[in-house]
């Protein structure tokens, strides 16, 4: 487990004054923060400097962050991949989350928050904005009923903690309005996120084509 | 001079006037009363001045007068022949179905064009070939094949059937040569028209955008130029521009009768009037009724509270609807207060909150903490009807 201060942080935005603001916020708080401006340079950027963590937008020329995902398949088990973006069709913030990013965050997000959630994607775990929390719940609560596939549906707690998110809860909030620890919240998160990456349930495109996250 | 045929005729071939009734006269002398008829089908058939047109309601009753004037017409002619003062020619009945065949093809023509070009200026309403259209388009046919028909029936009686068919068989090969030579060409003008509607399509599309980016952003970059030492001023100007911005481009931020959408309402009300930044996250949907409108007052509420007193930059508004019911939470990371120790009598909390809830059969639930923020949760059950 790494603490922040040791991350190696990748920008990959095509906007020099995002890359530029995001490494303002970044600075001294991280190792080291390398940047690259589009698809193709972040995808050497990725191989070459083998970043602990990657903030990706999603919408660049040539394909976008999913592009660059898709791209670094290889790469998943060493590098977090954070998705960052203003406002963004669900659409594109699921395919992104399907192809492998832990998590999303808007460009909106504070420094402090940046750095919290970047830790936590560095240690495996994920990241929900509140409306990437409240899309889970519209996608996956909706008609739970009568899904059998344990893929396709969340449990009580997992609905909970997801909740909480859409409310604006941090994850230590979460912990103790549920009387649980820190460390059993990641792991709904990350089931959750798991969830998100590998179910077929058709609401999720459906309810994608219709929503903006961000 | 009698019904403005003539006059109408000269305009739109675009010769004088005298050459056209000289013509006409020319006609009903020496063509056995082929000019008169003529005359007569022209003012049936002809549409009137395009600009008279449409200033003025067409004449309800013109097809009666056209078939009187049509009948008036036959019969006198009728009467001319048996009194011996014009005679049946073979050529009379040909000419006669062709000039009234020409009159339908002109006319429609005209009707044809003028209406696709209106079309076109209306952005190419492409596939929606109204009624008259069609109209038009068989009042083409049918006059074309009245022209054939004349030139066969012309034809046949004065060369006989063989001549003419093989008349025919070598127009039809020039005209697959001609077409065959100019095929390039037409085919060239064609796809530049289709050019010039595409590049006109995309100019005006331009043009809104550089409108509204003229209206919205530029007028907004001058303002934050000019209130730059301001920044409550800047950020509640470029939140007001984002909104505007996000209702363009996503435009379905719902219709405001859907309880979702009108959160966000009011949301994006107190962002612009209080200078704080809420987002809205919501769950499920449900049409507005009073009682949520008591709801929603009750929530705008809150976020005023949250935005005047909390302190802070940040309110996080959630909102569920599920079978159970509506529950909304409206969130803030600010100063907190401790909610025993705010006098009963403040109204903010009290009637506007409280009792706006109660009234409508829900309740409210107010956490707070000094410096742990604070969130009120909305709740009110459905009322299976």
């Amino acid at each position: 487990m790494k603490a922040a201060a040791e991350l190696v942080v990748a920008i990959i935005d095509d906007h020099a004054m995002v890359r530029a603001g995001v490494r303002t916020e970044l600075q001294g708080r991280v190792r080291e923060v390398v940047e690259a401006d589009g698809v193709e340079s972040g995808i050497a950027l990725v191989r070459t400097a083998k970043p602990d963590v990657v903030l990706l937008d999603i919408h660049m020329p040539d394909g976008g962050g999913v592009a660059v995902l898709q791209a670094c398949q290889s790469e998943l088990a060493r590098t977090a991949f954070l998705a960052l973006s203003v406002s963004d069709a669900a659409a594109d913030v699921i395919a992104a989350v399907r192809a492998g990013a832990r998590g999303y965050v808007t460009k909106h997000i504070s420094g402090t928050d940046l750095v919290n959630a970047i830790d936590r994607v560095a240690n495996g775990d994920a990241v929900f904005s509140p409306r990437l929390a409240g899309f889970v719940l519209d996608a996956f609560v909706g008609a739970a009923a009568e899904e059998d596939e344990e893929l396709d549906r969340l449990s009580p707690r997992e609905t909970e903690v997801m909740r909480l998110l859409a409310r604006g809860y941090t994850y230590k909030e979460i912990a103790s309005e549920l009387f649980l620890s820190i460390k059993t919240i990641e792991t709904h998160a990350s089931a959750v996120l798991r969830k998100l990456q590998l179910s077929n349930r058709r609401e999720l495109t459906k309810w994608a084509n219709k929503r903006h996250i961000g | 001079m009698i019904a403005g045929v003539c006059r109408g005729l000269a305009t739109h071939l675009g010769v004088s006037v005298a050459a056209v009734r000289a013509v006409f006269v020319a006609a009903a002398v020496f063509g056995s009363g082929a000019g008169l008829l003529a005359y007569l089908a022209f003012w049936a058939l002809l549409p009137l001045d395009p600009d008279e047109d449409e200033a003025a309601p067409a004449d309800p009753d013109r097809p009666r007068w056209i078939a009187g004037a049509l009948l008036a017409g036959a019969v006198g002619f009728l009467a001319l022949i048996a009194l011996g003062f014009a005679t049946v020619t073979p050529y009379l009945l040909p000419s006669a179905i062709a000039v009234i065949g020409l009159a339908l093809v002109w006319g429609s023509a005209d009707e044809v064009q003028r209406r696709s070009w209106r079309r076109d200026a209306a952005g190419m309403a492409r596939g929606a070939v109204d009624q008259a259209s069609v109209h038009g388009r068989w009042r083409v046919a049918l006059g074309a094949a009245a022209v054939v028909m004349a030139i066969v029936g012309f034809s046949i009686s004065s060369v006989g059937l063989k001549t003419m068919l093989q008349g025919v068989a070598t127009t039809v090969l020039l005209l697959v040569g001609l077409f065959l030579v100019a095929f390039p060409w037409l085919h060239e003008r064609w796809s530049d028209r289709v050019q010039q509607r595409i590049a006109l399509v995309r100019a005006d599309e331009r043009a809104e955008m550089a409108a509204r980016i003229h209206d919205s952003v530029m007028q907004t970059l001058t303002l934050v130029q000019k209130h730059a030492d301001d920044p409550l001023r800047v950020q509640q100007l470029a939140r007001t521009e984002e909104h505007a911005l996000r209702d363009w481009l996503y435009g379905d931020t719902g219709d405001a009768a859907s309880f979702s959408a009108a959160v966000q309402q009011a949301a994006n009300e107190v962002e612009t009037r209080h200078g704080i930044s809420i987002e809205v996250v919501s769950v499920g949907d449900v049409a507005v009724d009073s009682r949520l409108e008591a709801v929603l007052a009750a929530a705008q509420e809150a976020m005023v509270n949250a935005a005047r007193h909390s302190g802070a930059n940040a309110v996080q508004v959630y909102c569920e609807v599920d079978d159970g019911g509506v529950t909304v939470f409206v969130r803030d990371r600010g100063c907190g207060f401790v909610v025993k120790d705010v006098a009963s009598d403040r109204v903010g909390i009290r009637e506007s909150i409280d009792g706006r809830m109660q009234r409508a059969g829900g309740t409210a639930v107010i956490r707070s903490g000094e410096g742990e923020g604070t969130e009120v949760a909305l709740r009110l059950p459905m009322v299976t009807s």
